[in-house]
């Protein structure tokens, strides 16, 4: 569970009336993907958590705290209470077909909450109340927050707020988290939370499952409620199945057994039921008015063209063309000025100056200074461009679109189209990918996924592949990488295919509307996503730097490389100082390209072969990453996974680069 | 069993008094006696329970102000507004009482349709009405060649992927637009969400013509 700690004090406060005014208050927020839960937790703490417009941005709960001062209008006394939002991955009902809905379900029925804010979409209510009717069953002391309420009414949508809160007995606060709209929603919820009520709506089924329930109620003993309970046990729920003693069970069979003839297929009928009373209050409630040209009818001017069968595969291609277009120039033109600049600065530092024998402490000080500034100005322009393209891409809606285009050509690789999202932020940074491979429901389709990422390319590496190869070999180099990437990507897609028989996992995604992107979001997510590179990276490249510089001076330098030689030149044609990039590349991987010039100097890179490039870029670009990578794949896979995917990466990648060196002795 | 909502309850009353009204003979009239004793179905005092009496004066009051019936001393009259709702109301009972016939004993059948008369929204009933005009259940959406239709039919064997499925809207009696198919998927308009759905998932989801 991520957690942000820090507790910060809010200038302005809000009134609420109630008679006891807790000090700490839980919230949970709920809801299905896609819907504005992590919007929403951003409106009420400030912006720390990734929004996107594509479903399953969040993962795992977020849990953010904030304090607020609060004046209580029963007492006419203010107070300061402490509010913990908890961020949950979206699903569509308790369910746990993958790991994110195995997260929430989790949530919902263990942790402690004083209130849920189950959030729906106004625009489709009958999907969002099926799953709040489902919270209801459990007993949660909920209200419901209604968010695109503005965008459901442009649609010619209207919700009847009073109306649906009078049918569900729960409050219903529409809200809107970009313009702030929330100050209902937290006084609704608080209140809810200092007087709870849990008497919600009830779903009524027909007779033979009431009785079914009935049944099963007398039979169990749960914290949860009885009815909540029953209804999971009828639904096949692994994790309720086993509150039944054998007989009971024997008894509901043969009571099933019973009504065969008229529910062949309970668990089917319950969700059935359970949806048409959703789609009835949605109807009963909201006003549709026909619109003169509805968008809501046509497929959009966007869709028209991506989710053709031709058109798609080629704007596909050209989005990726145009995004390794602007990464290659703009991402070049930035890391000359970065470097000019580096330079300049370098050069006002005189060498060899306040000297202990040969031991200069200022030429610390300027290695120092050559770390950081190569490893900014090599990693920062692509990270920075990648990520800002990224968001953008998210926030438009397009990564479902894509998931949709590239369904075939992944099925015809074994692979889940939802990798495909995955691997887009595998682009940006292996780490986030791995926790995201969560939105993928099949263990094994998961691990294949996770076995790939060793040759995608992180932001990072492009910087290695761009900043390295592409500036100081050609540009041509940089691409040949790439593709090399690409098809061993390919190639050990196929082969896990057949090792790994399973078909993949048909496709079933929820296509977002296109908003308009908010320039302060993307800015904010390429931040959030960038502040590891700033808080961690800039201080070891320093580190990185002053080290080398420290071995260098002492003139250890050759003990620690010597025994490398051997290897490295008989592997790779490479000398054995490659090793020191590679080694704390592993630390981080933008410490690869900083370490390759401290330990060669720019002019030695200049210098380097194009053989010797390839090589090195293919060395540093394939297998896991980093160390960081690693522990989130500890994380997230069993131990064996990991070192297999470990082991085998790094074997291939050693493998790849030798026959790249030595067959390309041949040719060049 | 026993509904939960207060309204639900008053609902049913008002519409049993509507629907006993029309389908008795009562020439749209009738004495407050006659009138709630033949409101007094078994199946309506079996879910309302004993509270018939209250619940019985509550939704005439509401029927009188919202000018479906005139309450003049003793008598009951149904007004023109009355008489329509009264139609629609038995038009709903019998399309979903032959709806169940198809599968389901008269009794059970007409069980059914007293109870779900006074939930079912008026985009169902015309569906129900709709589904039932089929001669067969459907056919998969992959053979399906309509660009509009409804969904008469799930057919999985995977339970949590058909519970996803109806989760996510696809329900039988809902209406479905197919935008386009692309890639092995298609893109469907399921009320007011795009869907992009396997090929392999549209074999299970059975649609007919609108």
């Amino acid at each position: 569970m991520r957690k942000n700690k820090k507790v910060k004090k809010m200038d302005s406060d809000f009134s609420v009336c109630t008679d006891n005014l807790k000090e700490e208050i839980i919230v949970f927020l709920l809801g299905q993907p896609n819907v504005g839960k992590s919007s929403l937790l951003n409106a009420f703490v400030g912006t720390k958590i990734e929004v996107s417009n594509f479903p399953g941005t969040s993962v795992e709960i977020t849990s953010a705290e904030k304090i607020f001062t609060i004046f209580n209008k029963k007492d006419n006394t203010t107070k300061e209470v402490k509010y913990i939002f908890k961020d949950t991955p979206g699903i569509y009902s308790i369910s746990d077909r993958s790991v994110e809905e195995t997260i929430t379900k989790k949530a919902i029925l263990t942790e402690k909450s004083d209130v849920v804010i189950l959030i729906a979409n106004a625009a489709a209510l009958g999907r969002s109340l099926y799953f709040a009717l489902q919270v209801m069953e459990a007993g949660k002391n909920i209200i419901i927050g209604l968010n695109f309420f503005e965008e459901a009414y442009k649609k010619g949508i209207s919700v009847n707020t009073k109306k649906l809160s009078q049918v569900l007995e729960v409050q219903v606060v529409p809200f809107n988290p970009i313009t702030g709209n929330i100050d209902n929603l937290i006084i609704t919820a608080s209140e809810k939370a200092c007087n709870p009520n849990i008497k919600n709506y009830c779903t009524e089924y027909d007779d033979h499952i009431e009785e079914l329930i009935s049944f099963i109620e007398r039979n169990v003993k749960d914290k949860l409620p009885a009815r909540f309970v029953a209804l999971r046990i009828l639904e096949e729920d692994d994790d309720f199945t086993g509150q039944i003693n054998d007989h009971v069970k024997n008894e509901l069979e043969e009571r099933k057994e019973e009504i065969s003839d008229k529910h062949q297929n309970i668990k089917e009928d319950i969700s059935k039921i359970r949806y048409g009373t959703a789609s009835f209050i949605t109807e009963q409630t909201t006003h549709i008015t026909p619109l003169k040209k509805t968008r809501i009818n046509e497929v959009s001017f966007a869709d028209k063209f991506l989710l053709h069968k031709i058109g798609g595969p080629i704007l596909t291609i050209i989005f990726f063309v145009c995004l390794f277009s602007i990464l290659i120039f703009a991402g070049q033109a930035i890391q000359e000025l970065f470097l000019w600049i580096g330079n300049w600065f370098i050069n006002l530092i005189p060498e060899n100056y306040w000297q202990v024998g040969s031991f200069s402490f200022l030429n610390l000080f300027r290695d120092g200074i050559a770390g950081l500034f190569a490893g900014v100005a090599i990693a920062l322009p692509y990270v920075l461009i990648f990520y800002l393209i990224l968001g953008f891409t998210e926030d438009v809606g397009l990564l479902p679109r894509f998931v949709v285009i590239i369904q075939r050509f992944f099925d015809s690789i074994g692979l889940p189209s939802k990798s495909f999202i995955s691997i887009m932020l595998g682009l940006g940074c292996t780490v986030p990918a791995h926790s995201s491979t969560r939105i993928i429901n099949r263990r094994k389709d998961r691990l294949k996924t996770a076995f790939l990422f060793s040759f995608i390319p992180c932001s990072s590496r492009i910087g290695i592949i761009l900043g390295i190869v592409g500036f100081y070999g050609s540009i041509w180099l940089a691409l040949l990488i790439f593709f090399v990437e690409f098809i061993s990507l390919l190639l050990w897609a196929v082969v896990l295919k057949y090792v790994i028989r399973e078909d993949a996992e048909p496709l079933l995604i929820e296509l977002p509307p296109y908003r308009k992107p908010m320039l302060k979001n993307v800015f904010a997510k390429s931040w959030l996503r960038m502040k590891d590179f700033v808080k961690v990276v800039i201080p070891l490249l320093v580190i990185g730097g002053i080290l080398y510089s420290i071995l260098e001076q002492l003139g250890v330098t050759g003990f620690f490389i010597k025994p490398f030689d051997n290897i490295m030149g008989f592997l790779f044609n490479l000398e054995g100082e490659f090793i020191v990039p590679l080694l704390f590349g592993f630390i981080q991987k933008d410490l690869t390209s900083a370490m390759l010039i401290n330990v060669l100097g720019q002019t030695g890179v200049q210098a380097l072969t194009n053989l010797k490039l390839i090589t090195f870029g293919i060395l540093a670009c394939t297998g896991v990453p980093c160390i960081i990578a690693l522990g989130m794949m500890l994380k997230e896979y069993k131990i064996k996974e990991v070192i297999l995917i470990f082991l085998g990466t790094l074997i291939y990648a050693i493998v790849l680069a030798s026959i790249i060196a030595h067959v390309g002795m041949l040719f060049i | 069993m026993a509904f939960s909502s207060r309204q639900k309850k008053v609902k049913m009353v008002k519409e049993n008094i509507l629907r006993v009204l029309k389908e008795e003979k009562l020439d749209n009239k009738g004495s407050f006696e006659e009138i709630r004793n033949l409101a007094r179905e078994p199946i309506v005092v079996e879910y309302i329970g004993t509270d018939l009496d209250e619940f019985f004066t509550e939704g005439l009051q509401e029927l009188s102000e919202s000018g479906y019936v005139k309450l003049e001393k003793n008598l009951i009259y149904m007004t023109e507004k009355g008489f329509e709702e009264a139609n629609t109301i038995l038009s709903f009972h019998q399309i979903i009482e032959n709806y169940f016939l198809k599968d389901l004993d008269n009794e059970t059948a007409h069980r059914y349709a007293h109870i779900l008369e006074h939930l079912i929204s008026f985009e169902v009933e015309k569906n129900l009405k709709r589904i039932m005009e089929f001669e067969d259940s459907g056919e998969p959406l992959t053979q399906y060649t309509a660009d509009e239709g409804i969904i008469t039919g799930l057919d999985f064997t995977d339970k949590k992927m058909l519970e996803r499925i109806i989760s996510m809207g696809l329900c039988p009696g809902q209406r479905l637009k197919i935008i386009t198919k692309i890639s092995g998927c298609f893109i469907v308009k399921s009320r007011y969400t795009h869907l992009a759905i396997d090929k392999s998932l549209c074999k299970g989801i059975l649609v007919a013509m609108l």
